[in-house]
């Protein structure tokens, strides 16, 4: 019997070997994508900047409550809640409460206690805080 | 009777080559599509980031014995020159360097809020503050937006915006981006 010819199958199994290492590199692109997809998708759906900034906004209401008494105090927080609760609904998508109750004495200093709710479907924020503010 | 079999090695191989033809094809182009969706979420986030940081900055008061911030004085002077103020200091704190500007551009518009709770946009008819190339609506744009106070004596506001009783309010700065 004449010898076979084998280098076929020399070609068969590099063949095999290379589709082998395509399918890894594709495997990794693919994976690859996903991962920066749900990492900007996670940062995109979190509120990071939103919570922060209507935090600051509250202090900023805060220290500025400090120097009014009396009535008009209450007319200054009806105004700060009229206007970040609206414009959080229908610009923001969010739903957003906060109360700022009267400075309470501690050790001497004077606190503002704060209680902020943040809800934009996603993510759900709540806080409750005492806010330092000097000069009462 | 003579036994010959190369033929059906060739056509083995011919199979097998064909699978793996197949197969890699398969596999390249399904790696390379989900690219398109993933990106558009990363250039998005990106530039939400870079709104979101240059509206923090101006809202950071320079010095700790300022009265106001960058954008407080912007928003307390909204009918006189704030929006152009605002347009060229924006524009300045996304480009990377002033040198090579970034292909970035952007309008903003005011709302602020009356007693009875309607929401009034400022301006109405053209952008508070914009870049050269304006908003066609085909570009993909990011929304950012940033809370900022006015005190009840801002001098250049519209009639409408501080009620009967004089308090402060909070309105709400709204600024759209888009990559040109």
């Amino acid at each position: 019997m004449e010898r076979l010819n084998e280098s076929g199958q020399w070609i068969v199994l590099m063949g095999i070997l290379v589709s082998i290492g395509l399918f890894f590199l594709a495997f990794v692109i693919n994976q690859s994508a996903l991962v920066g997809q749900t990492t900007a998708e996670g940062v995109l759906e979190f509120p990071k900047n939103e919570i922060q900034d209507t935090r600051s906004e509250i202090f900023r209401w805060a220290s500025c409550l400090k120097s009014i008494q009396g009535p008009s105090r209450d007319a200054e927080k009806n105004s700060a809640i009229n206007d970040i609760t609206t414009l959080a609904r229908y610009r923001r998508n969010a739903e957003v409460w906060f109360k700022i109750d009267p400075p309470k004495e501690v050790s001497g200093s004077f606190y503002f206690p704060i209680t902020i709710h943040y809800n934009n479907g996603v993510t759900v924020y709540d806080e409750t805080l005492t806010y330092f503010v000097s000069g009462i | 009777m003579v036994d010959r079999t190369e033929a059906q090695f060739y056509t083995m191989e011919g199979i097998a080559a064909a699978v793996l033809m197949v197969l890699t094809a398969y596999l390249v182009l399904g790696g390379t599509t989900i690219y398109t969706p993933g990106d558009t979420h990363i250039i998005d986030m990106q530039l939400e980031q870079v709104g979101n940081d240059a509206l923090k900055i101006m809202d950071t008061k320079i010095n700790e014995s300022d009265t106001f911030s960058e954008l407080e004085l912007y928003v307390r002077n909204m009918t006189t020159s704030g929006g152009s103020e605002l347009g060229t200091e924006f524009k300045k704190i996304i480009d990377k360097s002033s040198a090579n500007p970034d292909n970035i551009y952007f309008e903003a518009y005011i709302y602020y809020v009356l007693t009875n709770g309607t929401i009034k946009k400022y301006p109405t008819d053209h952008p508070f503050a914009e870049s050269t190339q304006k908003f066609s609506g085909n570009e993909n744009a990011v929304r950012v937006t940033r809370w900022v106070f006015v005190d009840n004596n801002a001098p250049n506001v519209p009639t409408d915006f501080f009620a009967a009783i004089h308090t402060n309010k909070t309105v709400l700065l709204e600024v759209l981006l888009w990559r040109g």
